[in-house]
């Protein structure tokens, strides 16, 4: 997912906002029921792309519905967005405001890549040593991917741990061609 | 070339197989967005530095030159082919680096300090930054010493000193990288390192140059840096830094290192094209803005370095190619002016048969003259003067009109010495033999020889002082100086080998 500063700024702003009304978790709740609304309803995306509405009835249309199922920030915020003209990244601004609420609350996503799912016993030992070397509670993000055959892969943000087996078997590689 | 057994080759996979260690440490890396043209736009690497190298899939590298907000734009040296988009890209922590050292020379390799030749491995352990700052005020002491490049046109009007920047100039075809050769090769037994950089040549060209070098024998203390035509952009923009930090590796250890840039107008045209590839704004020429620093800081760090510093010198030659003569253009104008000095080559004086095609009217060296030993200062000054006149009086003269006896003898002077001042090439000669040359021409032993037969008096002059004195060369050399006694004792020579020569002819 690429980030770029001008989606942190929104979802800054959002965040900001939602600290003043203490309303964090709320909003938070409410994004994640827009982000499924985007994905599953295409008649939504059909809508919003289609040429043929002028973009005042949009605009109107859009105030209408979301006044009816969301509050007014988010339904403020969405038409900023819209005006803007970064409804495309609507997805990116969600998943930074989810980062700003996780590190308010002194957490930091941990994307892990495995083979297979691990066990709780597993991921309370990667927690407790991600807690030991960098001190904080890490929110763990798993995703299974059998191409690196063993052993695991970490993200923190830009940081990368590779000690799958795979990455290991390239390393062998460049060892042994080697001039 | 290095040849291995099977057996050898299983026993160092062998060994390599049991040292491998797995090991995983923690990586700043980032994304390929886009790549292409040997350029790549990146995602992430949000802590790279400005030149950081940068390690892409499958050995690959690249160094980070525009640092932008959310992206960075980087070039690849080698294969862009095994870059693809998503990949990932890591941070190294290194900004570029060259391997340096003496196990270089005597060898050709790419800007990377790959071998090229063939001849095994280079090992050595040190490493060299390809950018640094170049040596400040005080670091410095003024240009002193001479040096030589056996070309009498050179060494006698236009004097290179050790830690100077000469430039060469002229049209394709006048002789360019014929004079950068023959200063190399002029500098055997002299206890100076030459590094030549050949940026954006034919690859027969640098096969060339590497085989005169070899014939010569100038091959053992040259190091040939090679980035042809064939090579990407990014290794041609990166050759003249590898090469001058080669160079600078001999500088600050106190010796003498000459490095020749054959040539900057096409290392331009490869910046030009990394540049425009990264979307950085053309300017005149569509050369981006800054292509006068891209070659002032690669020529300021030619230096002669004081005496704390071991005193060592990196002298730079280097060439440019104009187009029809046009000097005006945006490159050659830029590297004059930051050049102490030029050699200007014209192919009308290489047709008409004046080679080195020295145009010496338009050559200048800002600071030279304070290098040159006393002997040259005092047969060079006369020579000058004679030509300046020559050149005045020959476009005259062409006209038809009568001339005085003055006038006359001027033009026959003038006419000798032209002669007098051309050179074959791989033939350099030292101080001493051009001093007692140009001496013969400036106080008129020549005037009574015809013109054709110059070249013939020359050599066989030389042969006869070497044989029947020979302590006058030496002790020129040795002193450095040509004193009055000296003077008169070459004048009695002259004499007599000039009416010898006349009866033979």
């Amino acid at each position: 997912m690429i980030e770029s500063s001008i989606t942190k700024k929104y979802a800054e702003a959002l965040f900001g906002m939602a600290q003043l009304d203490q309303q964090v978790e709320k909003i938070f709740m409410e994004l994640l029921q827009l982000k499924e609304l985007l994905k599953i309803d295409p008649k939504v995306n059909e809508f919003l792309e289609n040429q043929r509405i002028g973009e005042k009835d949009k605009l109107v249309m859009l105030e209408k519905i979301l006044n009816l199922k969301f509050s007014k920030l988010i339904s403020n915020f969405l038409l900023l967005v819209w005006m803007k003209n970064k409804i495309k990244e609507l997805p990116v601004i969600i998943a930074q405001y989810e980062q700003l609420k996780l590190r308010e609350e002194g957490k930091i996503i941990v994307q892990v890549v495995s083979v297979e799912a691990l066990k709780v016993a597993q991921k309370k030992e990667l927690k407790d040593y991600l807690n030991k070397q960098f001190h904080f509670e890490a929110e763990l993000r798993e995703e299974i991917r059998e191409e690196i055959l063993g052993g695991m892969i970490i993200y923190i943000g830009d940081q990368c741990l590779d000690g799958s087996i795979l990455g290991q078997l390239a390393k062998f590689r460049q060892k042994l061609i080697a001039s | 070339m290095t040849t291995q057994t099977a057996d050898e080759i299983t026993k160092i996979l062998k060994d390599r197989i049991a040292e491998f260690l797995p090991s995983a440490r923690w990586e700043e890396t980032g994304e390929v967005l886009r790549v292409g043209d040997g350029v790549a736009t990146i995602y992430g690497l949000k802590n790279a530095m400005a030149g950081e190298l940068l390690k892409f899939q499958e050995n690959v590298y690249g160094i980070a030159l525009n640092l932008e907000t959310d992206v960075i734009g980087a070039v690849i040296f080698g294969e862009t082919q095994k870059v693809h988009e998503g990949d990932t890209v890591s941070l190294t922590g290194r900004i570029s680096e060259v391997p340096v050292g003496e196990a270089l020379l005597g060898r050709v390799i790419n800007p990377l300090g790959q071998p090229l030749d063939g001849k095994g491995p280079i090992q050595t352990t040190k490493f060299r930054r390809l950018e640094i700052r170049a040596p400040g005020v005080v670091q410095r002491q003024p240009v002193k010493e001479p040096l030589q490049t056996g070309i009498k046109a050179i060494d006698t009007m236009i004097p290179i000193g050790r830690g100077q920047r000469e430039l060469i100039i002229g049209d394709r075809q006048t002789g360019k990288t014929a004079i950068a050769i023959d200063a190399i090769l002029n500098q055997k037994g002299e206890d100076v390192i030459c590094v030549y950089v050949a940026i954006g040549q034919k690859l027969s060209t640098v096969a060339q140059v590497v085989n005169t070098l070899e014939t010569y024998g100038a091959l053992s203390y040259t190091i040939v840096v090679s980035a042809t035509a064939s090579d990407p952009a990014p290794l041609q923009y990166i050759a003249p830094y590898a090469g001058c930090s080669m160079a600078e590796e001999f500088t600050y250890n106190g010796k003498h290192a000459l490095i020749v840039y054959d040539d900057l107008s096409k290392h331009a045209v490869a910046y030009r094209e990394i540049s425009l590839l990264l979307r950085r704004p053309p300017g005149r020429e569509a050369y981006p803005g800054d292509v006068f620093y891209l070659h002032s800081r690669l020529l300021e760090r030619a230096c002669k370095l004081n005496e704390s510093l071991g005193g060592g010198s990196l002298t730079a030659l280097p060439i440019i190619e104009t187009q029809a003569g046009d000097m005006t253009a945006y490159i050659p104008t830029n590297v004059i002016s930051i050049t102490d000095g030029q050699i200007f080559l014209e192919s009308n004086l290489f047709y008409a048969g004046i080679r080195p095609a020295v145009n010496a009217g338009i050559s200048v060296s800002r600071v030279g003259g304070n290098a040159q030993t006393k002997a040259t200062k005092k047969v060079a000054g006369k020579l000058r003067l004679d030509l300046a006149q020559y050149n005045e009086l020959a476009a005259f003269a062409q006209f038809g009109a009568e001339l005085d006896k003055v006038s006359m003898d001027q033009l026959n002077r003038g006419a000798r010495m032209v002669e007098l001042l051309k050179q074959p090439q791989y033939q350099p000669l030292s101080m001493e033999e051009q001093v007692v040359i140009i001496f013969a021409g400036i106080n008129g032993f020549l005037d009574t020889i015809p013109v054709s037969k110059v070249r013939e008096f020359e050599t066989q002059f030389l042969d006869y002082l070497k044989k029947n004195s020979g302590a006058v060369l030496r002790e020129i050399h040795e002193k450095r100086d040509l004193t009055d006694a000296q003077k008169e004792l070459l004048s009695k020579v002259l004499n007599d080998f000039s009416n010898q020569f006349n009866i033979k002819s």
